[in-house]
């Protein structure tokens, strides 16, 4: 027999375990991959995008009139380099469509126009989308204007397209959670990897000694060692390859919602080159070789308890202190990666030790047997057992996390929303009139007027929104800290009362502004300081009377009351909030429509934007919860099939017990004890892992990527569920392994005589 | 249990295994008896069912036929349950190897066994010196000779008061001195408590020490 024969005939004796082998690689590789790939056309989709919208300066008319096709061909007659850009906002599975004029766009500089052949279906001419727009859906036109143009008229201005920088960050962020997540998918693989190596290093300790006793070199056994690793890598990992771009293209349909919806950002596929399989594969190769070089070159692990454990201790220190220290994306990640790997490596060596000193000290020595029992499974599935915590505890983070800012933003939705109906003012009428004309209307019990434009500050310009301070609408506002005499700072949104709120006011109405937490944390500004803000031509100093949170979009934003904007200082939009008294929103149209005479009154109710807003958010985390829970779910089959394989080496013990008198139920009962223990305590250990990752999530990663913090909120309910989750794994794992405990004269023969040939893989007893 | 009945008497029994094709007929109507206080060596060529009829005495493998009476209760169809509590109680096994839990100290093991037998004055220490393992109740079982491993899994079998000890192969793998003295503890035990012993064997120096043999002939050969 060849050198490599006798080596894979390991496999062909076990062949359970080959099959474990290549499922564990197989599903790791797929999530990894399939995450992966996901991440890389979301950064594609947005370079796509940037190349797109690269003329981002758009043209505004100063009296505060939205831009039209006749501002489009006046300008182009004067030679300003201008192209139109219409978006046509279409229903869910049909989504936004832009409409571009390729004519237009050749004045602007070569590498800044955008390539409409690049992005079939997404980018469409402007005519087409017009047509296909009709009057079905609404329409919004942008005039986007080359920055080093000339002769532009006074009565237009240029800016930076809104909203755009804050875009990039939010986008920004999202790739990094993205990669992030693809990180934590890839360290769980290696370690699955690295214990299907270790196991199977293990099992064959045995032939390796023979065979080197028979002379063969342990280079050479190493070698073959490799070959076979790379052999798995590239059996299972290729099939994974593929199984994960089946699964990519499965998500692709939700994430391409998330990205229109959040970053007006179409999923760019991309068709895989050569590159797109080959890139991922050899990062597979070299996770492998990582995960598995120091039990490849050296013979023995190091068992130097004392320093493993300072090691340990280290690694969870070091996690901390850069998670508590460094103030960037990068840092926090970096450090959640530490923690996790110090929390599991010190897990999986004490868990162990506690449980021989609960084995030490029972007194019972069936119980201490029992326990000491476990603690050999736990070292012996030290690696999968980790892995399962990390998936844990990650799944319990992004829940918590998904929770709170579901729950957070949806009562601040409802603060917000206040309204049953908002309405658009009419650019015909005179906005005085207009309100004066709708506070009139019968079925309208209150309304409230805002105003809206972007102001100049030190800072970079700002949103500016003018309200009415005295409106009843604004009464269960909340604010995060106020500095206004008599009131307490309230840091939790939901500790805030109206009365809190009826004293800011008043500072409002008295000339004070309040400003959105965002632009409070990225400048360091807190209630009771002073912001000059300029409006047009005027410049004021205002106290900052309060601090609210803003979780609509990451931009910085001011609140003023409307007697501090400027007569001559145009608005970019004015509506009104409405409350009905009575009648339907069909009713209250055609009123106003009569008294704003005027056939196109838009009336957007509260329940809509409510749906709309909550359905973009809903498919940001459905897809970040999917990925969490495979993960979850993949460390829990790895577990299970690892444990498949290493029980073999314990199974002797539980038959021992039916040698001497316990009945096969009885013995099948400690087994199910012990793969609840098992499960059960590594969910367990992983709570505080859990909830130290989620207040990493909302106390320093979502200030660092939104510019907003979360209330740090904790759900024992999911908790229960996941520790719940993890006994069904648990007891799953006793039933799966149930039959090899069965007393049988073959086992025995196969325990209790060395040298019968197939007496392999028993352990030297760990003691 | 009857006080005066031979510890074990056997008879008629049958035991083959289908192997592929080919029945394998490995005990064909065998009949003995171990009488009380004596041992008794177990001695055939490999294969010939020695192995084989110490699990079909402990119950663990079911007879094709023939009846069995253990201190005069007849035990050839009894329920699992009773031979689990038979295993537990009366019955002591000794293999040739992987007697003991690994996880547990030697002292612990022995007291594992008596509470599982029921024997509520286990004194671990008393057996251990025993057999000459003064100070090692602490050591595990990866922490001691081969030799003294079995020694200890004898003084877990002892530790349990059996009715009735059936050892495979006890010193199959232990070299000539160890393998002595292993079954020089085997005897002190046998002669001080009379506790009637089986005893399967290769070693012709062991055998001539039991009180009488029972010879396996290879049938070997079976029917195509
Ligand atoms: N499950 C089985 N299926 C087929 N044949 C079996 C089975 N179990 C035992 N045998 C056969 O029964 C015969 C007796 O086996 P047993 O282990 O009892 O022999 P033994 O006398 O103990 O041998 P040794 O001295 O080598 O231990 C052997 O030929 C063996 O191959
Ligand atoms: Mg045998």
């Amino acid at each position: 027999m060849t050198l490599s024969g006798a080596l894979l005939s390991h496999y062909r004796r076990h062949p359970l375990q080959f099959l474990a082998l290549l499922l564990i690689l197989l599903i790791a590789t797929a999530l990894w991959s399939g995450v992966w790939s996901l991440s890389q056309q979301a950064r594609a989709s947005f370079s796509a995008s940037d190349a797109a919208l690269a003329q981002r300066h758009v043209v505004l008319r100063n009296d505060g009139v939205p831009v039209g096709v006749s501002d489009f061909v006046r300008l182009r007659r004067l030679g300003v380099c201008v192209t139109p850009q219409l978006v046509v906002e279409r229903p869910a599975p049909q989504g936004r469509l832009i409409g571009i004029d390729a004519f237009s766009l050749a004045c602007f500089a070569a590498q800044s126009a955008p390539n409409a052949r690049a992005h079939p279906g997404v980018f469409v001419d402007i005519g087409e989308a017009e047509a296909i727009a009709g009057t079905r859906w609404p329409t919004r036109l942008t005039l986007f204007i080359d920055q080093t143009t000339s002769g532009l008229p006074s009565d237009y201005r240029i800016e930076q397209q809104p909203g755009t920088v804050a875009t990039e960050q939010l986008a920004d962020s999202f790739l990094l959670n993205l990669d992030a997540l693809c990180a934590l998918v890839l360290l769980i693989s290696a370690l699955l990897v690295r214990s299907v190596f270790v196991l199977g290093m293990t099992q064959r300790e045995a032939s390796l000694v023979l065979l080197q006793r028979h002379g063969v070199t342990a280079q050479r056994i190493r070698w073959h060692l490799v070959v076979e690793i790379t052999l798995f890598a590239l059996l299972g990992g290729g099939l994974g390859l593929v199984l994960g771009r089946v699964l990519a293209r499965g998500f692709a349909a939700g994430f391409d919602q998330v990205l229109s919806g959040l970053f007006s950002v179409s999923l760019y596929t991309q068709t895989a080159s050569v590159l797109s399989w080959l890139a991922p594969l050899l990062m597979l190769v070299i996770v492998m070789i990582w995960a598995v070089a120091d039990r490849l070159f050296e013979h023995q692990p190091s068992r130097h308890k004392p320093a493993q454990m300072t090691a340990a201790w280290l690694t969870l220190a070091t996690g901390v202190g850069v998670v508590l220290l460094l103030p960037s994306l990068t840092g926090q990640f970096a450090g959640i990666a530490l923690v996790l790997a110090g929390y599991g490596w010190l897990t999986t060596l004490n868990l162990p030790l506690l449980l021989e000193r609960l084995a030490r000290r029972s007194a019972s020595p069936l119980l201490s047997w029992s326990w000491s029992e476990v603690s050999a499974m736990v070292r012996q599935l030290a690696l999968p057992l980790a892995a399962l915590q990390f998936a844990a505890a990650t799944v319990i983070a992004v829940h918590a996390l998904v929770a709170t800012f579901e729950s957070t933003f949806y009562q601040w939705l409802d603060q917000r929303l206040q309204g049953d109906v908002y309405v658009q003012a009419p650019p015909a009428l005179e906005r005085q009139t207009a309100r004066q004309r709708l506070a009139s209307l019968a079925s309208v019990s209150a309304l409230h007027s805002v105003l809206r434009g972007r102001a100049q500050s030190r800072f970079g310009s700002l949103d500016v929104m003018a309200i009415e301070s005295a409106s009843p609408l604004l009464r269960r506002w909340e604010f995060l800290s106020t500095a206004v005499p008599g009131d307490t700072g309230v840091a939790d949104a939901s500790a805030g009362t109206p009365t809190d709120g009826d004293t800011v006011w008043r500072a409002v109405a008295a000339g004070q502004v309040l400003i959105n937490e965002q632009l409070s944390r990225r400048h360091g500004l807190a209630a009771g300081n002073a912001i000059t803000l300029t409006l047009g031509t005027t410049t004021m100093t205002a106290t900052i009377a309060a601090v609210y949170a803003d979780y609509g979009r990451p931009a910085g934003e001011v609140v003023i009351d409307q007697a501090l904007w400027p007569e001559n200082w145009p608005y970019q939009s004015s509506s009104f909030a409405v409350r009905l008294r009575s009648g339907g929103v069909e009713s209250f149209q055609q009123q106003l429509a009569q008294a704003w005479q005027t056939s196109d009154v838009k009336v957007r109710d509260n329940e809509a934007i409510r749906t709309l807003a909550v359905r973009i958010f809903d498919q940001t985390f459905a897809l970040t919860r999917a990925i969490s829970t495979m993960t979850l779910l993949l460390a829990g089959v790895a577990l299970l099939l690892m444990a498949l394989t290493l029980f073999a080496s314990r199974s002797w013990y539980y038959q021992l017990l039916q040698v001497w008198g316990l009945s096969a139920t009885q013995v099948r009962g400690w087994l199910i004890r012990h793969g609840l223990l098992l499960t059960g305590a590594i969910a367990l250990i992983a709570l505080p892992l859990g909830v130290f990752l989620t207040w990493v999530l909302v106390a320093r990663i979502n200030p660092l990527a939104f510019g907003w913090s979360l209330p740090m909120a904790t759900y024992p309910g999911f908790w229960l569920m996941i520790v719940a989750l993890s006994l069904a794994v648990g007891l799953v794992l006793a039933v799966l392994l149930a039959p090899q405990i069965a007393l049988s004269p073959a086992s025995i023969r196969r325990s209790t005589e060395p040298h019968h040939p197939s007496g392999t893989g028993r352990e030297k007893k760990a003691g | 249990m009857s006080v005066g009945c031979p510890a074990v008497s056997v008879t008629g029994l049958y035991k083959s295994f289908v192997d592929g094709n080919e029945q394998v007929r490995v005990l064909e109507n065998l009949t003995f008896t171990l009488p009380l206080h004596h041992s008794t060596a177990l001695v055939g060529p490999s294969g010939s069912g020695k192995s084989t009829l110490i699990n079909i005495l402990t119950g663990i493998e079911p007879p094709d036929a023939g009846a069995i009476r253990l201190f005069g209760e007849t035990v050839s169809h009894s329920s699992q349950k009773r031979w689990s509590q038979l295993r537990g109680q009366c019955i002591a096994t000794v293999f040739q190897d992987a007697n003991l839990m690994p996880t547990l100290s030697l002292a612990n093991n022995i007291r594992l066994r008596a509470q599982l037998a029921g024997t509520s004055d286990a004194n671990a220490e008393h057996w251990l010196n025993l057999l000459g393992l003064d100070n090692l109740g602490h050591r595990f079982p990866d922490q001691v000779s081969g030799g003294q491993r079995q020694r200890a899994a004898l003084a877990m079998a002892f530790a349990m008061r059996p009715a009735l000890l059936l050892a495979d192969e006890p010193t199959g793998s232990l070299d000539v001195a160890t393998a002595r003295q292993v079954a020089d503890a085997l005897f002190h035990h046998q002669q001080d408590t009379g506790c009637p012993m089986l005893l399967s064997t290769h070693d012709p120096v062991l055998a001539a020490r039991c009180d009488t043999t029972l010879s396996l002939m290879a049938t070997g050969l079976g029917d195509p």
